[in-house]
């Protein structure tokens, strides 16, 4: 490599930063004001003494598959159980933040043909991809000191300058890998997609990766090898080990040169790994709409069923300390017992007070995992929702992008078309629900030590119970399609009021009639309260009726009303 | 024969802009109809209306006798539709698309044509096994168009379906659309191309900031321009200053040189054969200058 392929490597330097600046200083500010202003309320949420009763958690081995080993049960301060908790969290967002920098001014700018002006300028061969290495350091030491600055100014005693200081660097040091991860695969994929999705791959199957080497001493080496695993090694306000950084530093330069190399063999436009051709047929999907809606809604449905299946496994696989769990922490018992109309006394033990809490479960006839079942089938009937209302838009999306013009003028009627959707949205509903139940129930007879308190049967029914409720929402939604097309978004302000009113409406805060606006208003918790099947029912049949008013009204209006 | 195309009074606002004001207008079927004028002048509109995607707010529209609004299922499985920005699904393969226009198009159960299909993909020298997303403006536009002519329907909407081909596509384009006139099928075309809409059009209709300003064959608007005139003559060439629908005179040292109204060509033809003519050069309007008149403002009256 000569020196003249780094020609005005500076000059497009400072271009990159000035397009950059905004995007990259959002990234920051934000990730730095969740991470650091969530601190305050984290204190005073656990008080001193629930902290010794929160560390035990972070040793369950689920909870060290997620967030990684407990380091902080050592000396178990605030600071170290907070960065403990988070770290995993905020490196993987910085990480997501420098791939997309990096498939932005690499791939993203061949692709568009902007790239191609600035090689006829007199600019090196590999001027560009320097240029955006240069940018992703100076990105990342700013997010390190920004990050490292905001914990240390939170005040906390536990938070030194030099374990505050080192976090933040591990943040960028991580950020530092994945940028050069992502700027090799955008040599070797063609396409800033390509890119893009190799190295989200690798993100995951790092993170993946060190989970074993976290919950097994004899596998350390797999966390070692793992970014993601050195990050959660710098063990920030315990041990202070900075040794994880130099290696991630290392690293990064070493894949980086790599990046440089393929850069330089490689032609325009083209990756070192060739595209694979697609489909030059159509298969049975691309015979009705109703097939091309699925088709293009297929890969978000599977990522959602696996991501229902995961959600439902990892809660239930706190089943086994649950007693322990809810007896140790005050919000929880509020949150889970208090439905179920079960008070307490405080100033008893542990032992007392599970024991107490157990007799009080079973003498209303429930069970503690039942309990703690409704809450998350509530929570997760909400998470559903949002899968929902997205596939719903894609609607509005494709009339949005001037597809869906396309298929109207072939012989396809306004209602065969968006009740296609509507179809997909209202089955989805019922898969989702049950995929969240076979990830409930599959992990709960392991890790339970007395499966029958959570029947398979019983979680069945709580979570479906809910189904009529995901259908109004999806009715409303395409009412606002037919009606109201540019206000389509408003439904996710519904949302929120839903989520609000439901949610915290656990700790009954707000009057009764507020919840009553919204369709999850009308299911009751199981196994508090059954459902009348004539409310069900009758939110069906309100589901039905706002979807076949808002095909009435989408029957009536201009197609592309939405671009002007 | 009955219209393919027929619009009357056909008016359609978005909010307070008129776009489209009160049009009227016949197309015969199996007639290769070209709709032009400048840009915003409402010609995607008209055919949006016409293909019942937008409700003209006033007037009525149809397409073989059918209202476009109402009927617009039944129509459509006669027609088939090119849109000039062709925006296609960017996980899907050219391919792909083009057997869903055609499956969509076709009636269910009747077998569609693989070798017409293959066919077209080669002469349009097409990669089906691409993502829409890596293709460029002209190869969507290939996408679209091989998926309608692969369709078998009576009528082709084409929208400037050729603003993004080369020069050698283009050609390829037209042989297509001979080849469905001499199957007798219509097509009904917007083009900002003027060389596409003399050689495959057999009429014409101009629209202007949402007007309908002149409907015709080619000949019948030349009809309503001049000819250049280059002159030679034994004698010197007098009198043509008091002549109707002479302009522009410029005498020369052996010639004139003037432009003449088409209807008053006959009267100074005999005029000019006293002075013994030894050439006569007379030059139609080339269409750009026919249009040039229609688009510009003043040419309106
Ligand atoms: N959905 C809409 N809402 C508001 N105005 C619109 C809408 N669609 C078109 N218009 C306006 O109507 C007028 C006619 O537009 P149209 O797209 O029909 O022009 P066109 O003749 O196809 O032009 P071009 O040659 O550029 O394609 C333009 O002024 C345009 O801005
Ligand atoms: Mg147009």
């Amino acid at each position: 490599m000569k020196k003249g392929n780094f020609e005005n490597s500076f000059l497009l330097t400072k271009f990159i930063l000035r397009r950059e600046r905004v995007i990259s200083c959002a990234w920051i500010v934000l990730l730095t004001l969740i991470v650091v202003g969530l601190v305050p309320g984290m204190k005073t949420a656990i008080d001193l003494e629930s902290l010794d009763s929160l560390l035990p958690i972070m040793e369950i081995p689920a909870m060290v598959a997620m967030v990684g080993p407990a380091y902080a049960s050592i000396t178990g301060t605030f600071g170290a159980l907070y960065t403990n908790f988070m770290m995993l969290f905020t490196a993987i967002t910085v990480a997501l933040m420098n791939i997309f920098l990096v498939a932005r001014y690499t791939r993203t700018d061949e692709e568009r043909g902007r790239y191609e002006v600035v090689r006829s300028l007199p600019t090196g061969r590999l001027a560009n991809l320097s240029a955006v290495m240069i940018t992703v350091v100076i990105v990342n030491v700013v997010l390190s000191a920004v990050l490292g600055l905001g914990m240390y100014a939170t005040g906390d005693e536990s938070m030194c300058f030099t374990g505050s200081m080192l976090w933040g660097m591990t943040n960028g040091a991580v950020g530092l890998v994945f940028a050069a991860l992502a700027a090799l695969f955008c040599q070797l994929s063609s396409s800033s997609r390509g890119a893009t999705g190799y190295s989200f791959m690798a993100l995951g199957f790092l993170y993946l990766l060190r989970a074993p080497g976290d919950m097994n001493p004899d596998m350390e080496i797999l966390a070692r090898i793992s970014p993601l695993g050195l990050a959660l090694r710098t063990e920030a306000y315990i041990e202070n080990n900075f040794w994880p950084i130099y290696i991630l530093v290392a690293a990064a330069a070493v894949i980086t040169a790599a990046a440089f190399y393929f850069n330089h063999v490689r032609d325009i436009d083209q990756g070192i790994i060739a595209a694979k051709p697609g489909r030059a047929k159509g298969s049975f999907l691309m015979k009705t709409p109703a097939g091309l809606s699925f088709k293009l809604l297929k890969s978000g449905i599977i990522v959602w069923l696996v991501s229902m299946f995961m959600l439902g496994a990892s809660y239930s696989s706190v089943l086994g300390e649950i007693d322990e769990f809810i007896a140790q922490n005050d919000m929880y018992r509020t949150l889970i017992l208090g439905p179920a109309g079960i008070e307490f006394t405080e100033g008893f033990t542990v032992e007392q007070t599970v024991a107490f809490m157990q007799a009080a479960v079973r003498q209303a006839g429930f069970t503690l995992p039942e309990l703690f079942s409704a809450m998350i089938n509530n929570i997760m009937s909400l998470v559903t929702v949002i899968a929902l209302l997205i596939f719903i838009l894609k609607a509005v999306h494709e009339e949005r992008d001037i597809r869906a013009e396309l298929i109207h003028a072939a012989p396809v009627s306004r209602t065969r078309y968006l009740a296609g959707y509507a179809a997909i949205a209202f089955v989805c509903a019922i898969v989702l629900q049950f995929a969240l139940v076979i990830g409930l129930y599959g992990v709960a007879v392991t890790s339970l030590a007395d499966p029958s308190e959570l029947t398979f049967l019983f979680l069945l029914e709580a979570n479906m119970v809910y189904v009529p409720a995901l259908w109004v929402m999806i009715g409303v939604t395409v009412l606002l399609i037919g009606a109201a097309p540019k206000a389509s978004g408003a439904i996710w302000g519904y949302y929120a009021y839903s989520f609000l009113v439901v949610f915290i409406g656990r700790l009954s805060v707000f009057p009764a009639w507020l919840s009553k606006l919204t369709p999850f208003g009308y299911i009751n918790e199981l196994p508090m309260k059954q459902t009348e099947p004539l409310t069900l029912a009758v939110l069906t049949a309100i589901a039905a009726a706002l979807t076949a008013l808002g095909i009435f009204f989408y029957n009536r209006r201009d197609i592309n009303a939405i671009t002007h | 024969m009955g219209y393919s195309v027929e619009l009357e009074n056909v008016s359609k606002f978005f909010g307070k802009t008129e776009a489209l004001k009160d049009v009227c207008l016949q197309v015969n079927e199996g007639e290769v109809f070209a709709y032009i004028g400048p840009n915003g002048a409402g010609k995607s509109t008209t055919i949006r209306v016409l293909l019942g995607i937008l409700k003209a707010t006033k007037g009525s529209a149809k397409i073989f006798g059918r209202d476009a609004w109402k009927d617009a299922v039944e129509i459509h499985k006669k027609i088939a539709y090119v849109p000039g920005d062709v925006n296609l699904w960017p996980n899907l393969t050219g391919g792909e698309v083009i057997d869903l226009f055609v499956n969509l198009r076709g009636d269910r159960g009747k077998k569609t044509d693989d070798a017409l299909r293959n066919r077209l993909i080669k002469d349009f020298n097409l990669d089906p096994t691409k993502k829409c997303r890596t293709y460029s403006k002209g190869n969507r536009q290939k996408v679209a168009l091989v998926a309608a002519f692969a369709s078998d329907v009576d009528l082709y909407i084409l929208d400037e379906p050729t603003s993004g081909l080369d020069p050698l596509m283009e050609q390829v384009f037209q042989a297509c659309v001979m080849e469905q006139k001499s199957k007798g099928k219509g097509v009904f075309l917007s083009s900002h191309i003027m060389s596409e809409v003399e050689r495959l059009c057999d009429r014409v209709g101009i629209i202007r900031e949402g007007e309908l300003v002149e409907v015709g064959t080619l000949d019948e608007l030349r009809h309503l321009t001049r000819y250049t005139m280059e002159v030679s003559a034994e004698r010197q060439i007098t009198g043509l200053n008091n002549l109707a629908g002479v302009h522009e005179l410029k005498e020369k040292t052996n010639s004139v040189n003037f432009l003449v109204d088409t209807p008053a060509m006959g009267t100074v033809v005999a005029h000019l054969t006293q002075f013994g003519i030894k050439k006569i050069e007379s030059t139609p309007p080339s269409l750009e200058e026919l249009f040039m008149r229609h688009y510009k403002k003043e040419g309106a009256s």
